[in-house]
């Protein structure tokens, strides 16, 4: 575990100077859709660039070209992709924290009701599973590479999106009256699948933390 | 137990192979790996780090491979190569944070002590510093903590006489106590004849020679004379040779004595004449 901790911080003294400008970004962005009363988007908006943040390390590494030190620390692998991931448990928590705080007090002043709630949550969700994806990509192809390969990640879900409703209502599947059935179904079961959504986040980190792992175990530098 | 032992490595690239590649380095040593750029130097440093996998054959550092002991092989390990390693955008402030929470053994006042004595700034981050600098942070890195085997990839090419002479007094301290050794790739032979005790020649990813630097010194004598005295059977015992329309020059093993004649020259080589004659006996088989 000492060994994760000392990547963790290896990772974090390689980002220090690029960090700043990406905090910055975010936190204007984020403040501007939030005094404009877009309180949502805002909030929404601090979920996606976690999957930005999460990318610092790679991009940091690259530039720095100091892979080859990576390798060359007296820690295994494991520990070197347990830093990383580490990393990535730690900016997901601070950004969960800072958009959990907002929406608990938004929530008590009665700005933002349950459903918002569950949105906010899933949409955080599918931000560190985008994340858990494209750890390995990184790992594999390089930040480069991973960079196009990683588009593919994003296009999945704006297919799905897109694709699923044409689908539907040519399948003659799809009525105003099914949708509404699956909201209600939704609220009234909120919990067990804000549930079940934290139990495949946590198959999918760990599948995540697997295959980097094997990638760097074979990977030549 | 010997520092290093390998034992047939093979690694295949496109256009380029490794091939069974074996020498040990007895512990208390410096060996020299020598050859031209592209000659497989630096993969066979990157072989023992495990930076690059070997299809067959085995490395051992001090009786452990790689897989026995992951973290423990790579922390006997010191390498130095010609470029530096620590990210650019750090200070030395980072280095020793940074070796601090890897190496248990790192010796922050030791660090300091090279530090000072190369007068490396503290404040500068390690791109603005020049290419001498980076290489003496290197040393200072890997000489302030205990590490049993150095693998040093070409790290004085492009340094100045001065800077490297101080390096090999360097390494010359570090293998004193007899417990530690040291594998330096280098192409510039005049700092490997002052102190290596092996040398191992690699060409082409494969081997040429590998014994000690005074048997190869030893075992091999420059032949000068006149053009007519370069016949057909000298030529065929030259190791390597160049001619011209005045005479010829060539390097001949010192137990084909026999085959010169007596009113030709002989001389000691230097080792750089060594690697450069047998390079071009290879060329022209």
């Amino acid at each position: 575990m000492n060994n994760v901790i000392s990547y963790f911080k290896f990772d974090l003294r390689l980002i220090k100077e690029s960090i700043k400008f990406y905090v910055l970004a975010p936190a204007v962005f984020c403040a501007l859709f939030m005094f404009s009363g877009s309180i949502y988007m805002g909030l929404s908006y601090l979920f996606f660039f976690l999957i930005i943040f999460a990318t610092i390390p790679f991009s940091a590494q690259s530039n720095e070209k100091s892979t080859q030190m990576y390798y060359m620390f007296p820690g295994k692998v494991s520990e070197m992709v347990g830093g990383r991931f580490l990393y990535l448990i730690s900016i997901t928590a601070v950004l969960f924290l800072i958009d959990g705080i907002i929406m608990a007090y938004l929530y008590t002043i009665q700005k933002f009701h349950g459903f918002e709630v569950i949105v906010m949550s899933f949409c955080g969700i599918l931000s560190l599973i985008t994340c858990f994806i494209q750890y390995p990509i990184y790992y594999k192809f390089g930040m480069e590479k991973g960079k196009a390969i990683s588009i593919l990640v994003y296009l999945l879900p704006a297919f799905l999106i897109f694709g699923l409703p044409s689908f539907l209502i040519e399948s003659g599947n799809f009525s105003i009256e099914n949708f509404i059935n699956s909201l209600n179904y939704i609220f009234s079961n909120s919990i067990e699948l804000l549930l079940l959504a934290a139990l495949i986040l946590c198959i999918v980190g760990y599948l995540s933390y697997l295959i980097s792992y094997k990638i760097c175990k074979s990977k030549e530098i | 137990m010997d520092a290093l032992e390998i034992k047939n490595i093979n690694k295949t690239f496109e256009g380029f192979n490794i091939q069974n590649i074996s020498f040990n380095l007895p512990k208390g040593y410096i060996l020299g790996y020598i050859g031209q750029n592209g000659a497989g130097k630096t993969t066979t440093i990157k072989l023992i780090m495990n930076h690059i996998k070997k299809e067959s054959g085995e490395i051992k550092i001090f009786g452990k491979e790689y897989d026995e002991d992951e973290a423990g092989y790579k922390n006997m390990i010191g390498f130095i190569g010609d470029e530096c390693y620590f990210p650019t955008c750090f200070t030395l402030k980072d280095v020793i944070a940074t070796m601090k929470d890897f190496y248990t053994s790192f010796n922050e006042d030791k660090f300091r002590e090279y530090v000072e004595r190369w007068q490396l700034p503290y404040k500068k981050k390690i791109k603005e510093f020049s290419k001498g600098m980076k290489v003496k942070l290197a040393f200072a890195s890997v000489l302030s903590r205990d590490t049993k085997l150095l693998l040093l990839d070409e790290p004085t090419s492009g340094l100045d006489p001065v800077i490297r002479s101080e390096i090999l007094e360097i390494l010359q301290d570090y293998i004193a106590n007899g417990e530690r050794s040291v594998l330096f790739s280098t192409h510039i032979t005049s700092d490997l004849e002052k102190i290596t005790d092996y040398l191992f020649f690699i060409n082409k990813g494969e081997k040429v020679f590998y014994d000690t630097t005074e048997n190869i010194l030893e075992s091999h004598l420059l032949v000068k004379g006149g053009i007519e005295d370069l016949t057909k059977e000298l030529r065929e015992k030259l190791i390597g040779y160049k001619s011209s329309s005045y005479g010829f020059e060539g390097l001949i093993s010192s137990k084909d004595k026999q085959y010169i004649n007596e009113h030709l020259l002989l001389e000691k080589p230097s080792m750089d004449e060594i690697i450069v004659f047998y390079i071009n006996g290879m060329r022209r088989n």
